[in-house]
């Protein structure tokens, strides 16, 4: 298990340089003049502009820089903006509760809809209800995160609004310490748009898998040896079943904490997302590199936890 | 004098020479954990395997599954390298080849594989699968690619009308077909049958094993053919050598073999043999069954292979490996590695023979020579 | 049929099901001939209805696209055109579906709902279409290549398309569209150079399996060489994955190029796309009271995704080789049963989960 860790650290900072050295690649393909002149404010000359560079670091070479970010990383530095000369790292302390919120409360909702409906599904396949979860998950899979959530912004506040019923709020953000009630009826909306999407997926993982293990020989014969169709489906199919769940789970939490980016455009959350957004609309390269890094951090943490659990829940996977 | 020297001795006296594999070894390594403990075990598939083959026999290999003899086969087709030794071919030494030289002689060494369903491609048309062997190694035209398949065909006992057919379209036994043309396609001079019929219906076997058999007589084939089945080996062989764990333990002329196996495991295997008469079940009581399973061959056993095993072992068989030789009384080519070898009379003999006595010929008409 | 005993009767309905009652009558006097694995696909994805109405459904947006002006001339509105009088009531709110010839209605600029929706579409099948055949013509060779040598050119091969797995993808997306500036071409690019590796891997895994194959094998006794054997012996094999896996990639491409467009990062106004249509009309407030405008590029973008989906999902079944064994036991048919609804974003999921299991398989022998 140390192995494991101590692995999947080497490739997470295999990662880490690709990615931050791409990044730096795409900002710095052209010239880098023109990312000082962005910086150095309206009508600058030419020597505000060569300020700019020299306050932002862009007089040096690309790999100075680059190297310069490197050791800024490793010392857990994010370094300052550009825009503001603000410290990256109290800007994303800021964000990341936000984005953290959004993803945690939607993935137990999508877990509390997703499973039931996905063992439905299964224990009753080719039925009414299976047919029922199908449509379920076919009609939000289809459907694209900003879809959803730009429908559900009109029927849910305008036209509920409107109706006088002012349940939900327009957008924006309330930190949970400020308010917990504010907090979680601005969240409602975004839980909901992100977490349809996802139980849909869920469902039809959980119903695929589940299916094939209680095809599997060994519940035949729990079956056989006398066991209820109960005890067989929730003791060994679900468990068994959940592995993959588990897998995909890691890999998703992973995804989103890095940015649910367009739930957070369609709602206003100052999250994560938003802060690359609006980074990547002004230029602004060390956060969005800063956002990068943490995105692939998160991705290969997950994955790294997702292999711990799944050598817990299956036995058979040993951990090297 | 070395086993090979005797076995090529034997071999060279009656025909010309046209394979020499001499102290032939595959080591298969076994990974185990990648990162740092790089382990060195490996699985030796075929360990110090020498035979030699004459123009227009058939050796039949024989073995559990497991000892090895599908590996060598493979060795001897070229698709695996060897890790040592070295396997002759009309006495140019083919194992160091690189790929370009190496291109010529598939055309003379060719292979009939065990599983007619894995070896055609499901997604081509026979057509295309059977002129496969004449665009990689001629500049046929296409019409004339189509004749010669045509003829293939017609060869194996296929209609050509199947051309345009997938291998689904076909039973296995027509598979089986199929999997002939396609090596006897450039005229090879010899065939490596890896278990050619184990895995049709009995009824389908004799038919292929009498094509086999037609097509050797036509075009002058050398076969090595492999089998666990011993009553079909015995069929059509010239010549046996039994492998146990990735060495071959006794090799000789057929009917010798059959009659008079020297080594214990052979002895054993032939009693093993199933009876087809139910009278000569009373007769059956010195059947061997051999203890234990096959050790592995990731870690065999010292001495002689086969000790843990075997009836007759003693002190010295833990500890020192036996020469394939020729034992006191057998005639030249039948070469033994036992240090006690059985001999004739003995309940282990008696039982070895009264095998071969109770086991019919593959369909009963042809018998060996 | 006569009443035979109930063991007759067993064994007729078995032989029955074992040749796929509906390819029997299908087939009853053709024999077997023309049966290659295609056809039969073919034969089976004729029976799924849901299948043959996306497929409709696709091709219908097929032939809208391309005849895009024709259509919008038969309309009498072009797609940028405002109708400033017409178009808009006197207190600028849009005109509602089906008045004053604007069938789908119109936007918050008067311009005509249903031509920009069409002219959307051409984007839409243009990136979706255009990124997938991109990503899947590398994706099919890198996945040949690194499966088929395998050794260290699989290992960095293999790792180079974890690495683009691990990406934050659509931030990257974004950042590259934000740098290079909008265009039709950098977002094909963008989107198939992610994608593909979804693609790549699962080629790997297939191609892994075919290379221990014995056809493959023999292909080696007869002097093959490896490229003769990779385009001969291993592509043909491919064929049924690509084709299943693209029609499955094509919706998740629409999505992205949609959901770039919505982020303003894709195709940029006033060509019509169906994301940056989306986006204009939550710009402002108009749509909480004229909700067509917000509501029909959404539909359109849905139904499209579905076809897409199902129709994949369709071919999947018709094509899934493992189908093809005639009789299935209790145990296959719940298990195809399984296949046939696993699901098209699965496409991301399985190479998604496949990421690390490269990495899983090494640790456990």
């Amino acid at each position: 298990m140390i192995r494991l860790v101590a692995r999947r650290l080497v490739y997470l900072v295999l990662v880490l340089i690709v990615i931050t050295f791409l990044t730096y690649v795409v900002f710095f393909v052209g010239n880098p003049n023109d990312l000082a002149a962005r910086f150095a404010g309206r009508d600058a000359g030419p020597a505000q502009i060569r300020d700019a560079a020299v306050r932002l670091g862009l007089n040096h070479g690309f790999w100075y820089q680059y190297w310069h970010y490197l050791v800024g990383l490793l010392h857990g530095s994010f370094g300052l903006d550009f825009q503001n000369q603000v410290p990256i790292n109290s800007e994303i302390a800021r964000a990341f509760p936000v984005t953290a919120s959004l993803v945690v409360g939607s993935v137990v909702i999508w877990l509390l809809i997703g499973i039931p409906i996905g063992i439905m599904s299964a224990t009753h396949p080719r039925t009414l209800r299976d047919r029922a979860g199908t449509t379920f998950a076919l009609t939000f899979l289809s459907m694209p995160t900003f879809v959803l959530g730009v429908l559900f912004l009109l029927v849910f506040y305008y036209y509920l609004t409107r109706a006088g019923l002012s349940w939900f709020p327009a957008a924006g953000y309330v930190g949970i310490t400020t308010s917990p009630g504010q907090w979680f009826l601005h969240l409602i909306l975004p839980w909901l748009t992100l977490a349809l999407v996802q139980a849909a997926i869920y469902t039809r993982l959980i119903r695929g898998s589940l299916l094939d293990v209680l095809g599997e020989d060994y519940i035949r014969t729990a079956r056989a040896k006398g066991l209820s169709r109960r005890t067989v489906i929730y003791k060994h199919g679900v468990r068994a079943a959940l592995t993959p769940v588990v897998t995909q789970l890691g890999i998703d939490v992973g995804t989103l904490l890095a940015g649910a980016f367009v739930t957070e455009r369609v709602f206003g959350l100052p999250g994560l997302g938003q802060l690359a957004l609006n980074a990547i609309g002004a230029a602004d390269l060390p956060v969005v590199a800063a956002v990068v890094v943490l995105a692939a951090s998160f991705i290969v943490i997950m994955n790294t936890i997702v292999d711990i659990v799944y050598a817990l829940l299956d036995p058979r996977v040993r951990l090297a | 004098m070395t086993a090979t020297e005797l076995d090529l001795e034997a071999a060279t006296s009656e025909g010309d020479l046209l394979l020499e594999v001499e102290d032939v070894t595959k080591y298969f390594p076994v990974r185990t954990n990648a990162l740092i403990e790089r382990s060195h075990a490996s699985v030796k598939a075929v360990d110090g395997v020498s035979l030699a083959l004459r123009v227009g026999e058939t050796l039949g290999v024989v073995g559990e599954s497991g000892c090895g003899k599908s590996t060598l086969a493979r060795l001897i087709a070229a698709l695996h390298p060897v890790t040592s030794g070295k396997i002759r071919f009309k006495g140019q030494e083919i194992t160091k080849l690189d790929r370009r030289h190496m291109r010529p002689l598939r055309r003379s060494i060719q292979m009939v594989f065990q599983d007619p369903y894995g070896s055609l491609n499901p997604r081509r048309r026979v057509g295309s699968i059977l002129s496969d062997p004449f665009t990689v190694h001629t500049q046929m035209s296409r019409a004339e690619v189509r004749e010669q398949v045509r003829d293939l065909m017609a060869r194996v006992g296929l209609s050509s009308e199947h051309y345009n057919r997938f291998p689904a379209e076909f039973s296995g036994g027509q598979r089986q077909r199929i999997g002939i043309a396609r090596a006897l396609a450039l005229r090879p001079d010899l065939i490596i049958c890896d278990e050619p019929v184990s895995a049709l219906d009995v009824s389908i076997q004799a038919q292929i094993i009498n094509l086999l058999e037609d097509l050797q007589d036509e075009f002058m084939l050398t076969y090595i053919f492999i089998a666990h089945d011993l009553s079909v080996v015995r069929h059509v062989s010239d010549r046996i050598a039994v492998m146990y764990l990735g060495k071959i333990v006794e090799t000789g002329p057929v009917e010798e073999i059959y009659s008079r196996a020297r080594h214990p495991y052979t002895a054993s295997l032939l009693s093993a043999v199933p009876v087809a008469d139910r009278a000569f079940k009373g007769e059956r009581k010195t059947r061997v069954i051999l203890s234990g399973d096959v050790p592995s061959p990731q870690n065999p056993p010292s001495g002689c292979r086969f000790h843990p095993r075997c009836p007759k072992a003693q002190a010295i068989c833990a500890t020192e490996e036996p020469l394939l030789e020729q034992k006191a009384g057998d005639p030249a080519g039948h070469l033994t590695a036992c240090h006690f070898p059985v001999e004739e009379g003995e309940p282990l003999a008696m039982a070895s023979r009264e095998a071969v006595v109770a086991t019919a010929p593959i369909d009963g008409a042809q018998e060996q020579p | 049929m006569s009443q035979g005993g109930l063991i007759g009767v067993d064994v007729e309905q078995e032989r029955v099901e074992e040749k796929d009652p509906e390819l029997l009558a299908e087939n009853k006097e053709q024999e077997f001939v023309g049966r290659t694995p295609w056809r039969l696909a073919w034969l089976r994805l004729r029976k799924d209805k849901v299948a043959m109405v996306s497929l409709g459904f696709i091709v219908f947006l097929v032939l809208v696209a391309i005849f895009a002006p024709l259509l919008t001339a038969l309309i009498g509105h072009g797609p940028n055109a405002q109708y400033t009088t017409k178009g808009l009531s006197l207190s600028g709110i849009p005109v509602g579906p089906g008045q004053n010839g604007f069938i789908l209605g119109t936007d918050d600029q008067g311009r005509d709902v249903l031509s920009r929706i069409i002219y959307g579409s051409q984007i839409s099948l243009e990136v979706g279409i255009g990124a997938t055949a991109l990503a899947l013509a590398v994706g099919t060779l890198i996945g040949l290549v690194a499966g088929y040598y395998g050794g260290w050119i699989d290992s960095i091969l293999g790792r180079f398309m974890d690495i683009l797995l691990s990406f934050p993808i659509l931030l990257f997306a974004i950042a590259i569209v934000a740098r290079f500036g909008p265009s039709l071409e950098l977002l094909i690019i963008v989107i198939a150079m992610f994608s593909w590796p979804y693609i790549g891997r699962l080629v790997r895994g297939q191609v892994i399996g075919l290379r221990e194959r014995e056809f493959v094998e023999a292909a080696r006794a007869l002097g093959a060489s490896d490229l003769r054997i990779m385009v001969f012996d291993i592509a043909p094999n491919l064929i049924a994955l690509a084709v299943i896996y693209a029609t499955l990639l094509i919706p998740v491409n629409i999505v992205l190029e949609a959901t770039l467009s919505f982020l303003g990062l894709g195709i940029q106004p006033p060509t019509a796309s169906w994301g940056n249509m989306i986006a204009e009309a939550q710009t402002g407030d108009l749509y909480t009271v004229a909700w067509w405008f917000l509501v029909f590029p959404c539909i359109a973008l849905v139904l499209t995704t579905l076809a897409f989906n199902l129709f994949g999902d369709g071919l999947r079944d018709a094509l899934d080789p493992r189908r093809g064994r005639g009789h299935l036991g209790t145990v296959q048919k719940v298990k195809r049963a399984a296949r046939a609804f696993a699901f098209p974003s699965e496409v991301i999921r399985a190479a998604r989960s496949s990421v690390f299991r490269s990495e899983r398989e090494r640790e456990t022998p």
